[in-house]
């Protein structure tokens, strides 16, 4: 499926009245084409009326969902400004709403290419897959969406619609490794790459290169609450201080606080970069001792026969937390626990270490670090 | 799941106890009443990874509120202890 500003879907019906306020449900299993279809109509009509859009997970209290919003009845008609609502959890907690007025979103960002093709790779409910879906507004561009965000079908689809530009996790990104040739991967004639969503590991930017060495790679931090807050294109991992030293911004014990505000993101000045961390309620504290579950990924990913991998904490009686180690590749269990003794301090030593046949990820693409 | 042994969990502590010392300790030089810490040098991660793993391949689940940390340091004692999750 491709939309594009040029040629919108409708939007014409009770849903884009001037004033309606709509509840969508998002979400449903299959149904990304026509998700993304009534998400898009709906941001292109708030160009020209105020209306709103809460997008939940889940039908309860809706009025209809994304897909029918031409022929949905708002719940109410006294919105005055266009703005989009989604419900975020982060990575636990009971979801909250996040609401972003449309014209201060289209507003921030750089300008786009108008001739890029953007292959869309996430949800169109979440911040991730609308900042997709804004960026090709703003630029007038093209997007193309695929009938699901499974490998096969990503690929099927950008070859289809002959797409240049892909914004998607690193997640996803070991995912596609993990499920499609790399030959088919390279003919892809990309020009843009944007990681996002979580930390863009050294290993990933390099083989986002390596795949296509004449395009541009880009890794984005945001968060639902705060939208995007840097980009970094240098083809290093992390983010230049200047980046995240902004006025506004500041660490409190290694959370990043923006105007005030808990991200919930901890980051590590190492040498002239921040490097991110992990979620505070991902880190693992393996008996007092503070551990990064992406530094554990990122040993583990440097193993020669590694393909994916995944850290999380798991209940030990005695520790309180140990580290756990799910991964992908050819290595056996036994080498790949040396490799890790041989670069990591002890505390982050595996002591749970599994090799499995592919790496959970979130509903939102990204690798799913919930302690167990 | 399979009910193991006494001897059957020895035989699996001291194989881990090989793997999780990196060859530093041999199954074949671990003896039953050998404890872990004082006798063969792991330290308190060795021996959390050696609980976990013994955990997963009975299929059992041990809890902090279960246990007498100064009863289960030799490897006889903590077989003991681990047999006695298996069902009855």
């Amino acid at each position: 499926m491709i939309l594009s500003p040029a040629a919108p879907p409708a939007t014409s019906g009770p849903a884009f009245a001037a004033g309606a306020i709509v509840r969508a449900a998002a979400g449903r299993p299959g149904g990304l084409r026509e998700e993304t279809r009534g998400v898009f109509a709906f941001l292109v009509a708030a160009a020209d009326n105020a209306v709103e859009l809460e997008l939940q997970e889940g039908d309860a209290g809706c009025d209809g969902w994304a897909g029918d919003l031409p022929h949905v009845e708002p719940s109410r008609n006294d919105c005055t400004a266009a703005a989009l609502t989604i419900f975020t959890s982060g990575t636990t907690g009971r979801p909250k709403p996040c609401r972003h007025v449309v014209a201060d979103a289209l507003s921030r960002g750089r300008p786009g290419d108008a001739d890029a093709r953007w292959l869309l790779a996430y949800a169109p409910f979440r911040w991730a897959g609308i900042s997709v879906l804004l960026h090709v507004l703003r630029s007038g561009a093209t997007l193309v969406v695929p009938e699901s965000v499974e490998p096969v079908a990503l690929v099927a689809a950008a070859r289809e619609g002959d797409a240049t530009h892909v914004s998607l996790t690193p997640s996803h990104f070991r995912r596609l490794l993990l499920s499609v040739a790399r030959d088919d991967l390279a003919a892809l004639p990309m020009a843009q790459i944007t990681f996002g969503g979580e930390a863009a590991t050294q290993p990933v930017l390099d083989e986002a290169r390596a795949l296509w060495p004449g395009a541009r790679i880009t890794h984005v931090y945001a968060a639902s609450e705060f939208g995007d807050i840097c980009a970094v294109s240098d083809g290093l991992a992390g983010a230049p201080c200047a980046k995240l030293e902004r006025p506004g911004m500041e660490l409190v014990n290694g959370e990043l606080v923006i105007d005030g505000r808990s991200t919930g993101d901890l980051w590590e000045r190492r040498g002239e970069r921040y490097e991110f961390v992990g979620r505070r309620e991902e880190v693992i504290n393996v008996g007092g001792v503070k551990v990064s579950p992406i530094d554990v990924e990122a040993a583990a990913l440097a193993v020669p026969g590694v393909l994916d991998a995944r850290a999380f904490g798991t209940a030990s009686p005695l520790l309180g937390q140990v580290v756990a180690l799910e991964y992908c590749g050819s290595v056996e269990e036994r080498a790949l626990r040396r490799a890790l003794a041989d670069v990591l301090p002890k505390p982050a030593w595996p002591a749970a270490l599994a090799r499995v046949e592919r790496i959970e990820l979130t509903a939102a693409g990204k690798t799913a670090r919930t302690t167990r | 799941m399979t009910n193991r042994t006494h001897a059957e969990i020895v035989e699996y502590l001291k194989t881990s106890i090989d793997e999780i010392s990196l060859g530093r300790v041999a199954a074949a030089d671990v003896g039953g009443d050998d404890h872990l810490i004082d006798d063969l040098g792991l330290d308190s991660l060795d021996y959390a990874t050696v609980l976990l793993g013994a955990e997963s391949w009975l299929g059992v689940k041990v809890s902090e509120r279960d246990v007498d940390w100064s009863e289960i340091g030799k490897i006889g004692r903590l077989a003991e202890f681990l047999a006695s999750f298996q069902a009855a």
